[in-house]
């Protein structure tokens, strides 16, 4: 849960970063969550999966459409997320990891909303997903 | 049965259900970010919701000689709903009332989820909303 102690409005958006070792795939991404096939939570997750896939960018595609103009992305990443996050996001590329960045909304549906408001960080061999970055 | 009344929320079920049985039907990998949303939607069900019929019984069942009238007076729960669950409360069933929704209850695919784990668990009303 994300508290603000501020001028709070209605609604928010978390950026979310996603860096992989190829595609993001949908087992994988279970396979992170923890849910297997025969978990009854497959279906929420699912819901959470064609969010992201739907939200999710290139990370210099999304620094193009949603970045301020200061001609260098890495510079709008750096202003964005943490230091250990844009860190993160520096040596994927330098290995040649895929980085994905997006924004989750709390203002579409329920499950979307839900996972907007939570606040988490997982990561495994193949995927790190973080969701911390709360923006009200 | 899950009501949602703003932010509050009224729950029922035939009993409350362990954190250890709602685990294992809900098949997720122990220490993973889903295993501590299992935990959450549980304590947010049966944790942490005061016992609202012991509640009756204790301080209102005086004033309110009807437990349906008292759910209607006290949490302003439909009359017909309210009925329903007095009807329920005679099998013993766990009534609820919690300050904290989590926001996702009226979601078509949480409800699903939601009806498949305490369909494994051996509730026999298993509707949701």
């Amino acid at each position: 849960m994300k508290v603000r102690v501020d001028f709070v409005t209605n609604s928010s958006t978390t950026s979310f970063v996603i860096i992989t070792t190829g595609d993001f795939k949908r087992d994988e991404f279970f396979e992170l969550m923890g849910v297997s096939e025969q978990s009854p939570w497959l279906p929420l997750f699912d819901a959470l999966y064609y969010s992201l896939q739907e939200k999710m960018y290139p990370v210099e595609e999304y620094v193009n459409r949603y970045g301020t103009a200061t001609g260098n992305w890495f510079e709008s990443l750096q202003n964005k997320f943490a230091d250990e996050v844009f860190e993160r996001i520096v040596e994927a590329q330098r290995t040649g990891r895929k980085v994905f960045v997006g924004k989750l909304s709390s203002d579409s549906n329920l499950i979307e909303s839900f996972f907007c408001v939570d606040s988490f960080e997982v990561e495994n061999g193949k995927i790190y997903f973080n969701a911390l970055e709360c923006v009200w | 049965m899950i009501l949602e009344l703003d932010s509050r929320l009224i729950v029922v079920f035939d009993r409350r259900y362990s954190l250890s049985e709602f685990r294992l039907a809900s098949r997720v990998a122990p220490g993973s970010y889903a295993d501590e949303l299992v935990d959450r939607i549980h304590d947010c069900l049966f944790k942490y919701p005061r016992d609202v019929y012991s509640e009756y019984e204790k301080y209102y069942a005086i004033e309110y000689p009807d437990f349906a009238e008292f759910l209607y007076w006290k949490y302003r729960v439909n009359k017909n709903v309210a009925r329903k669950i007095k009807d329920r409360i005679v099998n013993g069933a766990y009534v609820g009332y919690g300050r904290d929704s989590i926001g996702m209850f009226g979601d078509e695919t949480f409800a699903s989820v939601l009806k498949r784990i305490l369909s494994e668990l051996g509730e026999k009303d298993e509707s949701t909303s």
